[in-house]
């Protein structure tokens, strides 16, 4: 949540406050006014067009009316004689830069104009102007005609034309456009009006905002010239050249010409602007004097909570005993009163806490010194457990060794006494055919010590041999065992030393070892180690898997695990072991036979020797009553580590 | 009176914004003298280039894209047209249709041809611009052709000496089109034996002109100027000398020729640059629409106005993106109103001329 400082919430209270009530006042000032002022120009463009059609008429016939005393001339003049009467009509500044009169046939009888000199008098005069569509159409019609596209006799310019029939004569007026613009915005009435004068052709023939277009463009391309052209009702709005107008036309029927009135509509009409501008100002004008104001009223209303917060913060510093403020706010003295007193009772409360304090850091450190001797007697004891940890297991090897000393003279015990008896016997023998001899050595006598003599040299020489091999095996575990040495054996054969060293235990038990091993498991390793492990596993099996009486088997399999690794697997068909048990299997003093003869490091050690000798890993599965399985995933190649030539092979607890 | 406020909210909340120029209408100019003495020449010229405009854009424009005609008015002052053209240039025009004038076209081609505007003038026909590879376009032939015709048919009917009035406000036109048609004509035998030249601008005493010529006692006149000082001209000739046979050039060949001369300029001989009475079912719609729209009779700065603007036009659609739109109109040919528009490699193109004189208020072609 973002957090205020209260003299800026307030400030920001105040300006949306006010932002607020302007935008609701400002919006209803122009939803309601604006279509108001449109309305109004959409009339007033109306009505402005009709009018400036009749003001225009009025305008054009007084044009008109100045030809007038042609008339009475003609009647009484030869028509060559009132050059003087028209160059006094084309007077310079007059609306006619050349007023003259054409013969029945078409031809000039008389011209007079500011800017014709008296030599041209006699160029133009006599001229035929026949052919001229104003002078034609006059002539056919009978009535003063108007034209905006006169083509002017005297300088080829486009001008507008005035032809009023008199008799059988036509009098032309030549009117130049710039002045049909000047009477445009004399006849225009409102402020910001501007007029199109257009012809029927959709011709430009006056412009009251840009005059320099006229005589340029046609408008007969725009679609609301051509409604107009065609009497057809004008969209109240259209746009032009990127400005937008209310619009209205009207046709003068006596001119033939249309009159376009526009009215700036939108941003550009003065009216709608100036109400927008109003608004504008009437929004910010306030906003920035509450923008102003707001943070001045802010900070006084904030000051007295402000000197209240002070002291507080006096307080906690423990600066006490000042005086507490008083504000003109009622709410705030009552604030200001009630923390007086809390004040004070901090105050109390402070000084019974202090003793408190004492108190108990007293007593925090007696409590550590105690635990600190405590602490002491502790680590003590670890360390007198560690090399009670340490003694067993050298006591655990010792007992294997001694274990192996009685295997191997129980393995011995058979082939020597079978050899010393045949020995034995033979000496028997020999001393009975001493006998013999002395009495008389008879054939048959001979033969049947012979034959025996033979079959106890065999009987001998087998268990000799019998007992020679037995020597070797051992001397090989034996010296596997004692000194750890890393080379490179078969599995099999190894695992068949072992269990060889194993049989004289294994025969006391009603168990039966399988073992099930493919040849050529080459590893370049710790024989004997692995052979301790195997130890410490067979064990385990024969000591904690059976209950008594009932005879079990131990199965030792082993296969390539791929990827360098071979896994030797130690089965058995006994009762399994609990699932809370496999969990610590492998920690030291594990057991469950404890004071029976289990010290409880046979796993232990056995773990240690495969994840930290040989590299290996050591896993138990089992479920209960359904037998356990002891995997050791071991590495052709066991890791070379300063450790593998200790000569314990086991790795510090 | 949403959108009232929504401007103004707008209004108040930013000022930004700008436009696409590749996305807005095409823009085009036109430039010729539309107030003044030659307005005769100048507004039917518009006339034809807007009808090919507004017909174009109800077709749809080019690739959807509105056209748009900026006019001006070169009024035939040189600071008017130099203004003028500056402006277009300002307003990013893709061409110039104009100036009708070959005085005018003098004027502004040094200021186009630095800024790489294509200008295209339907009526210029002055010797002097042929020839020269640049980016300056027209419609109409060269005088020498004109006046080699002229000659040639005037000596036939057995003119020998026939004098000259030409005017200098459009001098570039005119004292060349004057030294073709002296040489055509001495070629032949025929002798000018005088030239006498008035600027329009400063109209003279034009009686006074005429007896001078007169005094040369030519067998006919020449008029080189506009319609209205040919109508003045003639004027005088017939007052002073009925019955001369009278000559004039393209260049008085308007509608307003008949219309301000009347019966002094019947029998008056002179080139067109199109038929008044073609019945090809392309003109005949031209001049229909021409007669709905502006409701008068096509001219013939009308028909070369609009010829002008169709080429153009044609030439833009066909353009290639980044292609130069001179080299869309070296390489095509376009569709006039009366015959195939081809321009050669200095952007000159031939136009058929039609001799015309003028009997009973009207313009009547001599095979």
């Amino acid at each position: 949540m973002r957090v205020w400082r209260l003299r800026t919430f307030l400030a920001f209270l105040l300006v949306a406050t006010l932002l607020v009530t302007l935008m609701i006042v400002g919006s209803a000032v122009l939803f309601v006014r604006l279509p108001q002022i449109a309305e109004e120009n959409r009339r007033l463009v109306r009505i402005e067009a009709e009018e400036l059609v009749t003001r225009m008429e009025f305008l054009m016939d007084s044009l008109q009316i100045r030809l007038n005393p042609l008339e009475i001339a003609l009647q009484n003049f030869l028509p060559y004689e009132s050059h003087l009467l028209l160059d006094s009509i084309a007077v310079k500044g007059s609306a006619f830069t050349a007023v003259y009169i054409l013969s029945p046939e078409g031809k000039v009888e008389a011209i007079g104009g500011a800017s014709i000199e008296h030599q041209r008098h006699l160029d133009l005069v006599g001229n035929d102007m026949s052919a001229n569509s104003l002078y034609q159409t006059v002539r056919q019609e009978r009535r003063p005609i108007w034209s905006d596209r006169y083509l002017s006799v005297l300088s080829g310019h486009i001008t507008i034309g005035l032809a009023i029939p008199i008799h059988d004569r036509v009098i032309i007026g030549e009117i130049p456009p710039h002045y049909l613009v000047r009477i445009l915005g004399i006849a225009r009435m409102l402020r910001n009006e501007s007029i199109w004068l257009i012809d029927q052709r959709g011709e430009l023939i006056g412009d009251t905002d840009s005059p320099s277009q006229v005589g340029l463009i046609n408008l007969l391309g725009l679609p609301v010239v051509q409604k107009a052209v065609h009497g057809e009702s004008l969209p109240g709005i259209f746009e032009y050249q990127g400005r937008r107008y209310y619009v209205a036309a009207q046709h003068s029927q006596k001119l033939d010409w249309y009159f376009l009135v526009k009215l700036p509509a939108g941003l550009e009409d003065p009216d709608i602007r100036s109400t927008l501008i109003m608004v504008t100002v009437s929004f910010f004008g306030p906003l920035l004097i509450g923008a102003l104001l707001a943070p001045l009223w802010a900070s006084y209303m904030a000051r007295p909570v402000g000197e209240l917060m002070e002291r507080a913060r006096q307080v906690a510093e423990g600066h006490s005993k000042a005086i507490w403020p008083r504000s003109s706010i009622v709410e705030l003295n009552q604030l200001s009163t009630d923390l007086e007193h809390m004040d004070g009772a901090i105050h109390e409360r402070e000084q019974q806490l202090r003793l408190l304090n004492t108190e108990l850091e007293n007593r925090v450190t007696q409590r550590t010194a105690d635990l600190s001797q405590a602490n002491h007697e502790l680590s003590e004891t670890l360390d007198t457990l560690r090399r009670t940890q340490r003694e067993l297991v050298r006591t655990e090897k010792l007992a294997a060794l001694g274990e192996l000393v009685a295997g191997i003279a129980h393995e011995l015990n058979t082939p020597i006494g079978n050899g010393l008896m045949a020995a034995s016997a033979l000496h028997d023998k020999v001393r009975e055919f001493q006998k013999a001899i002395q009495e008389g050595l008879r054939r048959s006598t001979l033969d049947h010590f012979v034959t025996y003599a033979e079959t106890a040299a065999d009987i001998t020489t087998r268990n000799l041999h019998r007992a020679a091999e037995l020597v070797t095996s051992f001397k090989q575990v034996a010296v596997d065992q004692t000194s750890s040495q890393r080379r490179t054996f078969d599995l099999k054969e190894v695992i068949n030393e072992i269990l060889l060293t194993l049989h004289p235990m294994l025969k006391r038990t009603p168990h039966q070892v399988m073992m099930e091993i493919p040849d050529g498991l080459w590893l370049d390793s710790y024989p004997g180690p692995l052979g301790q492990t195997l130890a410490n596993l067979i064990n385990n099996a024969v000591l904690h898997a059976f209950d008594g009486g009932e005879s079990g088997v131990i199965r030792i399999t082993a296969n390539s695990a791929g990827e360098g690794q071979i896994r030797v697997k130690v089965s058995d068909n006994g009762k399994g072991i609990p699932r809370a048990l496999q969990e610590r299997i492998f920690n030291p003093f594990v057991t469950t036979k404890m004071g029976q003869g289990g010290t409880g490091l046979g796993l232990h050690i056995a773990h240690n020797i495969v994840t930290a000798l040989l590299g290996g890993e050591l896993i138990v599965c089992s479920d209960e009553g359904q037998g356990s399985e002891f995997i050791m995933l071991l590495p052709e190649q066991a890791p070379r580590t300063a450790s593998g030539t200790e000569g314990t092979g086991l790795p510090p607890i | 009176m949403l959108r009232l406020i929504a401007s103004f909210l707008i209004l108040v909340l930013a000022l930004a914004g700008c436009g696409d120029s590749s996305s807005g209408p095409v823009r085009i100019g036109f430039i010729s003298g539309m107030t003044g003495r030659f307005a005769d020449f100048g507004l039917p010229g518009r006339n034809g280039a807007l009808l090919a405009v507004e017909q174009r854009n109800q077709a749809g424009g080019i690739e959807g894209r509105p056209i748009e005609l900026l006019i001006r008015d070169d009024a035939q002052e040189s600071g008017i047209a130099i203004k003028a053209v500056q402006e277009l240039l300002g307003l990013r025009i893709e061409a110039l249709i104009g100036p009708m004038t070959s005085g005018m076209v003098k004027v502004i081609l040094p200021v186009t041809e630095p800024a790489g505007l294509v200008v295209i003038s339907p009526t210029s026909a002055a010797v002097e611009f042929s020839g020269k590879d640049d980016r300056f376009f027209r419609l109409a032939s060269t005088m020498r052709e004109s006046m080699h015709l002229s000659a040639t048919l005037h000596y036939r009917r057995g003119l020998r000496r026939i004098a000259v009035a030409y005017d200098i406000n459009n001098r570039v036109f005119s004292e060349s089109t004057l030294e073709e048609f002296r040489a055509a004509f001495g070629e032949l035998g025929g002798e000018v034996p005088m030239a006498k030249s008035f600027d329009s601008a400063k109209p003279p005493v034009f009686s006074d002109l005429i007896q001078e010529l007169l005094s040369a006692q030519p067998d006919a006149l020449l008029f080189i100027s506009s319609a209205v000082d040919t109508v003045l001209l003639a004027q005088q000739a017939r007052k002073l000398s009925p019955g001369l046979p009278l000559i004039a050039t393209e260049w008085a060949a308007t509608e307003q020729l008949i219309e301000l001369g009347g019966h002094a300029v019947e029998g008056l001989y002179l080139g067109q640059l199109f038929d008044r009475n073609n019945i090809s079912s392309r003109y005949q719609s031209f001049r229909d629409a021409y007669r709905i729209r502006f409701q008068q009779e096509p001219g013939y700065t009308s028909v070369m106005g609009y010829d002008a603007a169709s080429v153009l036009l044609d030439a833009l659609s066909r353009r290639a993106k980044g292609q130069p739109l001179k080299e869309v109109l070296l390489r095509g040919s376009f569709e006039g109103l009366q015959q195939t528009i081809v321009f050669d490699r200095f952007g000159d193109s031939q136009r058929r001329i039609f001799t015309t004189v003028i009997r009973n208020g009207q313009f009547v072609v001599i095979e």
